[in-house]
């Protein structure tokens, strides 16, 4: 059986990782998944969270993106990114699906969603948390995407280049800008 | 002045969101279970699958108790007083009244309203005597969604999976009663008769969570296949006729081609509360396992028009229709669009426009395979 990665704890995705992309398998097999959903699920969750409104839609999606990571193993390469790239770029996927499959129930419910906006948001919207979401939510969509894969999902620059199809440079200049957008704010 | 590092703690501190014990728990069980499969499911679009499925579960969890005990008929006006959907607003007014109620294991639910035309049947109902909804372990003080299960069947003997491509609904609660109007949508046999609808469970919590540690790997019986859920079991059954469903159905099958890609309108339901085509793609030389009538990936852009006789009725919906690749016929990958209205009277020249197109070849896709077209694509049907 093939290594995957170190398993002591869930990797943090405030804190740069150790584990480079190289020392990760050049391919996966199912006997491997438990170990990686265990190593990753925090990120994953993190970053759907901040997609979302309510914990309850991001596990789901959460769930979704690891059913399909299992079911998509095969397809995995190293030079894709690594583990933790790909199992966000699936999660991207299918938040992204999801919110453009939303069927009309939920915006037939209209009254029942702004309460539930405004339940959600109350929930949210706690101290600091909350003004640095809601300046985030502001922020022009690549450079809030590339800080939620960056400060939620905890990639490099480099991986969310992969994640969302641009070079690093052009992902580094997005974060930049996005900070330099949130510094201006505070 | 805020430093760059300050600007980054707080980030971090704001996205360091964990979620609940109780909901690591059902993902970890969740997960446990896709990996006990002997073989990995093939993905079959699951999330839409789920949004079909278990529409009240997410919509349950935005719900607010609202305080002042109302009857479940004035819970339902409010639901479609709210609605921002004129087709469910006309569904509901041009509904038959039924008023049917049925008693079991101390639960009474009362069927209040049913309505179908050629894209939809539309069930109002209520539930009355279950316990109060437990709060959710989210934190965010929401109750726990009601959910349902019931099986429903046309009067041509059809169940509605044989014929509902979705599902939507919503409800709203107060202590001891709910409201609930349920939609079930697709090619609804235009027939009048007697529908059934039979409701076997019902509660707040299908969970069936198990206390203690259910973690990935766990090998206790109890987390490899937890117990029963806290709904209600039962027999709520009900027959109610309805007159045959308005609307006009076609099978035009006209195409338009646009350099490699060719789009389809294979199938046109016109109805008073809803539009909806079904539309495949199919490109030369290339796979098609996921598409959208938009430039670039994005949900909130759509480059899609849908007229009638110059009256333009916007797109709000879709469902994923040939989720599995290999189910695709001739024509390609078929998405099914939807409006929140319809028309009484189909006849005169429906056009439907797509400016653009983005695809992917396969379903885990990476950005680099995802495929930008311009059209426009004009389908055109007349109906007599």
């Amino acid at each position: 059986m093939l290594r995957v990665l170190a398993l002591d704890e869930e990797r943090d995705p405030g804190v740069e990782s150790g584990d480079s992309v190289e020392t990760e398998p050049e391919r996966l097999d199912p006997s491997m998944f438990g170990l990686l959903y265990e190593r990753h699920r925090l990120s994953v969750y993190r970053y759907l969270r901040a997609r979302t409104r309510s914990e309850d839609e991001a596990l789901d999606l959460a769930g979704v993106t690891f059913e399909r990571a299992l079911t998509g193993l095969g397809g995995f390469r190293r030079r894709d990114g690594g583990v933790q790239a790909w199992l966000l770029r699936i999660a991207r996927n299918t938040a992204i699906d999801a919110h453009r499959r939303q069927r009309p129930t939920v915006d037939l419910a209209g009254a029942d969603a702004q309460l539930g906006r405004m339940a959600v948001e109350a929930d949210r919207l706690q101290g600091e948390r909350g003004d640095v979401l809601d300046l985030v939510a502001r922020l022009p969509g690549d450079q809030r995407e590339a800080l939620l894969l960056r400060y939620a999902g905890g990639l490099t620059a480099k991986e969310i280049g992969v994640v969302i199809g641009k070079r690093e440079g052009a992902v580094q200049k997005q974060i930049e800008r996005g900070l330099a957008a949130l510094r201006e704010a505070f | 002045m805020t430093t760059h590092d300050e600007i980054e703690a707080r980030l971090l501190r704001a996205f360091e969101l964990s979620p609940s014990e109780d909901g690591l728990r059902r993902l970890d069980q969740r997960v446990a279970r896709a990996i006990a499969q002997p073989t990995p499911i093939p993905y079959r679009g699951g999330q839409t699958r789920r949004m079909i499925l278990r529409p009240l579960l997410l919509l349950g969890a935005f719900v607010l108790l609202t305080g002042a005990v109302v009857g479940g008929a004035r819970l339902l006006d409010q639901i479609f007083e709210s609605s921002g959907a004129p087709g469910w607003r006309l569904a509901w007014d041009r509904a038959e009244q039924l008023d049917l109620t049925a008693t079991d294991a101390g639960v009474t639910i009362t069927l209040v309203r049913a309505y179908a035309d050629l894209n939809q049947v539309l069930v109002g109902f209520t539930v009355e005597g279950l316990e109060p909804a437990p709060v959710s372990g989210s934190g965010s003080g929401a109750s726990a969604p009601i959910e349902w299960r019931a099986a429903l069947r046309d009067p041509s003997g059809r169940t509605e999976q044989e014929w509902a491509s979705s599902r939507g609904g919503t409800h709203r609660d107060e202590p001891g009663l709910a409201a609930i109007v349920n939609t079930w949508e697709g090619s609804v046999t235009p027939m009048a008769g007697t529908w059934e609808l039979i409701f076997t469970s019902v509660g707040y919590n299908s969970g069936g969570l198990v206390p203690g540690e259910c973690n990935v790997g766990a090998t206790d019986p109890q987390c490899v296949s937890p117990p029963p859920s806290a709904m209600v079991d039962g027999t709520w059954q009900f027959e109610f006729e309805l007159p045959a469903p308005a609307g006009t159905l076609l099978s035009p099958n006209v195409s338009s081609t646009q350099g490699q890609a060719t789009l389809t309108l294979t199938e046109l339901r016109i109805s008073p509360t809803m539009i909806t085509s079904r539309i495949a793609l199919r490109v030369a030389d290339s796979a098609v396992a996921d598409w959208w009538p938009a430039s670039g990936w994005e949900p909130w852009v759509h480059s899609m028009s849908t007229r009638h006789d110059g009256t333009e009725h916007p797109g709000n919906s879709s469902s994923h229709v040939t989720q599995d690749p290999d189910a695709q016929g001739p024509d390609g990958d078929v998405f099914e669009f939807y409006t929140f209205a319809g028309v009484d009277e189909a006849t005169g020249t429906w056009e439907i426009e797509i400016s653009e197109i983005t695809y992917r070849a396969s379903e885990l896709d990476t950005p680099e395979q995802r495929v930008q077209l311009s059209g426009p694509w004009t389908l055109t049907v007349t109906v007599p």
